[in-house]
């Protein structure tokens, strides 16, 4: 009888074959033309940083900016804006697939360690599709780059008990690239917190490992921003909680949630089968998974990620269970296998350039028709933006001054209350016109401000793109 | 399910006072006023079929309605009109409290099949809690009740495979108050093939076809109410306008006391499942994954999932405690029997002392309810949405453009009625499309800033919420 059966290695090697050629075709989906709102903000921010010039007492473009702006994504900001100089908009398009590409291999790294290739493809796969409505031009995207290798290791050390030092150097550099540095750190307490309740490793390894989570937030409070980048989750929360969508609770019927649930669900349908207990470590991260997909709609991807190595492991159970001959297929990853990976991100990312170029010229959903009537507006004109257009209105036209624009945390509470009334025509919308002395409007043609302007206040169109409609006062 | 027993049962004195407690929380839940818009157009609806013995046709009302009406809801709304005729709002105050205080017994019980007295009356206590927000004076408060009724009977099943007949008569009534008698279809159902998959279960010929007869049967009652079959469909032509419209449709935030509450324990459940080393059955795992989908699929199933979960949540408590449930004794059943006359008799008292203000919505409206009287009948009003019940109640002479009742009308009706309402672009053509004279709107609506400024609309009267305006030349 043959030692080594012939089907399993069949498997195993359409794994990774699938696995390369996915990797490899990844930027025909993951590159296209900018579509999100945020990413000219951070053009601005960057350039500006480039430019030498640094945030201040006065905010240098919004003159109702009741806070200092802190630039906590100051790194992504710079590179690439860097890149933008040289290469112009597609290379901002060329960012984003790169970064989905480099997030698909980490992802798939991260359920290999735990299963066999072509489950850990299944479970990359999986995860992507169900984080893709996060995967925008944002600096988050990077973030989550870096946040799961974080998850990687904990997980390891939830199973090996060693702590992983290099987590530390990790988070300085996720603190300057995105917020998300900061739940890398939850992870890696409620790891420690469960092996502690485990009694699974001696005192002074919980010891060891809680230096490693403390470090890692001093790393992350010694980047250029400082100690006050450790509290800027809460400022930016405390005004995004209360009035901006992604910042609320998730809906189960969201596709990227209902998938998440049904990961979680066979994971656990999977644990109590086995009629083991469960550790503590692991428990506590899918209560945080559960706890990360349902509230809040930012953070249904980091839930997504932390489900992917459990949702691995399942399976990877599952299948032995059936097939117990197939047992040696779940190896950490061969060396062989990393290399071949890293050659097919290479490739992606070369793929990536004629498809940014061919692709990220022309960005979507902004008014670009209307940037030089915008640009030949008086400087310094006051301008009321709806939310997510304000990005673009700080980068298209510098000098036009917005009353409001998506850094929601520079602003006062009542300042944000107010434009949302008048965004919405609601009683008290004129009078908010008239004090901040705002002479234009950027908002959606079938808006109730839209309406409310041109009829009562008797303003006229400017000009309308993408949906948008630019109106001027008369006077 | 079998529970080694290696400690003793908790204290009776610590047992009782958690049934105590379990008592207070419905009994303060259903004493508690309430800010209910529906209430008001089902005692409408409920007077009328009083008055006339109709219960579907040409709705009375609604004259933008593009569909007749179907009171899907009559039996409830029949006998909560008799009540309020006889003895004020009061009446709604006590049936409400009473209909939870049933709710809590029926959860208690069901989740005594399986658990100690401790447990069963914690569990209890969290369902009524993550129920609260939705435990208001409406035919859903029935249907709360006869799904725990439901969740009593399928679990008794679950454990001894005997059906329970009483469910056919259960849903016939069930079918007359409220819709929601189809989650109590599904639950018998999934209970049915989960028993019939699972391995672990011996089930014979006789008593599978059995327990599939229940499930017919009982499908069969919800079609031979005085509806007929078309009652079948209706749970999803409501659906149709409200799974758009309406908050309480529309999937649960887990952002509220409530809603976290419900998926704290089911998570607690599950905790304690996988800190256990046993298998589950396979009816208890379909039943666990039937609650957390109510839960988090829609605002409004959150109690049934939370019943659903306490009985299951009861009994890993009681695993974790490792003690065998006590069994059923007399003086329980006293015990039960005394506090359930002590929270009825409290309700009562506090029904006849405030339940004459017990609604809260709307709230300081006299002045536009005057007003209101003033107005020509068969005046179109643009009332606002949650209002809209409460105009059908105290002046059914005046026409709404749209009413809380969604299905009646027309989905594109609908839709410019909303965009109206935020007096989006083309508000104006529709406001003239429906001859509207009045508006009747809550204080920070678009639509009242656009009706004074732009077209000349007069504030009539405005209370603490809502403003009543009228046309130019309107009433003269």
């Amino acid at each position: 009888m043959p030692e080594v059966p012939r089907f399993p290695k069949v498997i195993a090697s359409w794994g990774d074959l699938a696995a390369l050629a996915a990797i490899s075709a990844l930027p025909v989906v993951a590159v296209r033309p900018v579509s999100d709102p945020s990413p000219w903000l951070h053009l601005k921010v960057g350039a500006f940083l480039l430019a030498g010039h640094r945030f201040g007492g006065v905010d240098p473009w919004a003159p109702f900016a009741a806070h200092q702006y802190i630039p906590t994504q100051w790194l992504p900001s710079m590179f690439t804006a860097a890149l933008y100089e040289t290469w112009g908009l597609q290379s901002v398009a060329w960012v984003r697939g790169a970064a989905i590409v480099l997030l698909f291999v980490v992802l798939l790294l991260l359920a290999r360690r735990v299963a066999r290739a072509s489950i850990a493809l299944l479970v990359a796969a999986l995860a992507l599709c169900a984080a893709w409505p996060s995967l925008t031009e944002r600096p988050q995207l990077m973030g989550f780059v870096l946040l799961v290798p974080v998850i990687g290791a904990w997980w390891q050390t939830g199973s090996d008990g060693r702590p992983r030092w290099w987590l530390v150097p990790l988070t300085w550099l996720a603190a300057s690239i995105h917020g998300v540095w900061a739940l890398g750190l939850v992870i890696g307490g409620l790891v420690v917190l469960g092996l502690f309740l485990d009694r699974a490793v001696p005192p002074r390894c919980v010891a060891q490992l809680s230096a490693v989570v403390l470090a890692s937030g001093v790393a992350a409070a010694l980047t250029p921003i400082g100690p006050r980048l450790l509290t800027t989750p809460m400022t930016t929360g405390g005004n995004a909680r209360q009035f901006v969508e992604e910042w609320f609770a998730s809906s189960a019927r969201m596709p990227p949630v209902l998938a998440a649930l049904i990961g979680l669900g066979i994971v656990f349908i999977v644990w109590i089968h086995q009629g083991r207990p469960i550790p503590w470590w692991k428990i506590l991260l899918f209560l945080a998974a559960v706890g990360f997909v349902l509230s809040m709609r930012r953070t249904v991807a980091i839930g997504v990620f932390i489900v992917a190595p459990m949702l691995a492991e399942s399976l990877e159970s599952l299948s032995r269970s059936r097939r117990p001959e197939t047992t040696d297929m779940s190896n950490p990853p061969r060396p062989r296998e990393v290399f071949s990976w890293a050659t097919a991100a290479v490739v992606a990312l070369c793929l990536s350039v004629p498809l940014a170029q061919h692709r990220g010229d022309t960005p979507v959903g902004v008014p670009d028709k209307l940037e030089g009537s915008l640009r030949a507006m008086p400087e310094g004109t006051r301008i009321i933006g709806q939310g997510d257009i304000t990005g673009w209105l700080l980068f298209a036209a510098p000098d036009v001054k917005p009353v409001f624009d998506l850094r929601i945390e520079s602003y006062t509470p009542e300042h944000i209350r107010r434009y949302i009334t008048t965004i919405s025509a609601e009683p008290g919308w004129e009078s908010f016109i008239s004090q901040t002395r705002t002479t234009a409007a950027l908002v959606p043609e079938d808006s109730a401000l839209a309406g409310a302007l041109q009829e009562q206040l008797h303003w006229r169109v400017v000009g309308t793109d993408a949906g948008y409609s630019l109106l001027e006062s008369r006077r | 399910m079998t529970i080694r027993s290696t400690t003793r049962p908790p204290t009776p004195l610590l047992a009782g006072t958690a049934i105590v407690l379990m008592f207070g929380v419905a009994v303060a839940r259903g004493v508690t006023p309430f800010a209910e818009p529906d209430l008001w157009w089902h005692l409408r609806v409920g007077e009328h079929i009083l008055a006339t013995g109709e219960i579907n046709g040409t709705d009375p009302w609604a004259q933008f309605a593009t569909h007749p009406y179907t009171a899907t809801q009559w039996l409830a709304e029949a006998a909560a009109a008799a009540c309020y005729r006889w003895f004020g709002m009061g009446a709604i105050v006590w049936l409400r409290t009473l209909a939870i205080i049933t709710m809590t017994l029926l959860v208690y019980a069901a989740s005594r099949r399986f658990a100690g007295r401790l447990p069963s009356a914690l569990a209890a206590s969290v369902a009524i809690l993550a129920s609260g927000a939705s435990l208001n004076p409406r035919p859903q408060l029935v249907s709360f009740v006869l799904f725990a009724a439901a969740v009593y009977a399928w679990l008794g099943t679950a454990r001894d495979l005997r059906p329970r007949w009483w469910l056919v008569p259960l849903f016939w009534i069930w079918a007359c108050c409220h819709g929601l008698w189809s989650f109590g279809l599904l639950l018998g159902v999934l209970t049915t093939t989960a028993l019939l998959v699972d391995r672990r279960v011996v089930i014979t010929r006789s008593a599978a076809l059995r327990l599939g007869g229940l499930n017919l049967a009982s499908c069969a009652a919800v079609a031979c109410t005085p509806l007929g079959p078309g009652l079948l469909v209706t749970p999803f032509r409501v659906a149709n306008n409200a799974s758009w419209i309406a908050d309480e449709w529309q999937a649960t935030p887990v952002s509220n006391p409530y809603s976290i509450t419900a998926v704290a324990a089911i998570l607690i459940t599950a905790t304690l499942w996988m800190r256990k080393a046993r298998p589950r059955p396979l009816w208890q795992m379909a039943l666990l994954g039937l609650a957390a989908a109510l839960t988090l699929w829609m605002w409004r199933l959150v109690p049934l999932g939370s019943i659903l979960t306490a009985p299951i949540l009861a009994s890993a408590l009681n695993e974790g405690l490792l003690s065998r449930p006590e069994r059923a004794s007399r003086s329980e059943h006293l015990g039960l029997g005394l506090g359930t006359l002590a929270a009825a008799l409290v309700a009562t008292l506090v029904s006849i002392a405030s339940g004459s203000h017990a609604s809260q919505f709307p709230q300081a409206i006299g002045s536009i309810d005057k007003s209101l009287d003033r107005i020509p009948e068969e005046s179109v009003i643009f009332a606002d949405f949650g209002i809209s019940g409460w105009l059908l109640w105290t002046h059914p002479q005046l026409v709404p453009v749209a009413d809380l009742r969604m299905e009646l009308y027309g989905e594109q009706h609908l839709h410019d009625y909303i965009a109206a309402s935020q007096a989006r672009p083309g508000w104006e053509t529709f406001l003239t499309s429906t001859t509207a004279e009045y508006a009747l709107e809550a204080n920070d609506s678009p639509l009242v800033d656009a009706l004074i400024h732009r077209k000349g609309w007069s504030v009539v009267v405005r209370s603490e919420d809502f403003t009543l305006l009228k046309a130019p030349g309107a009433g003269e």
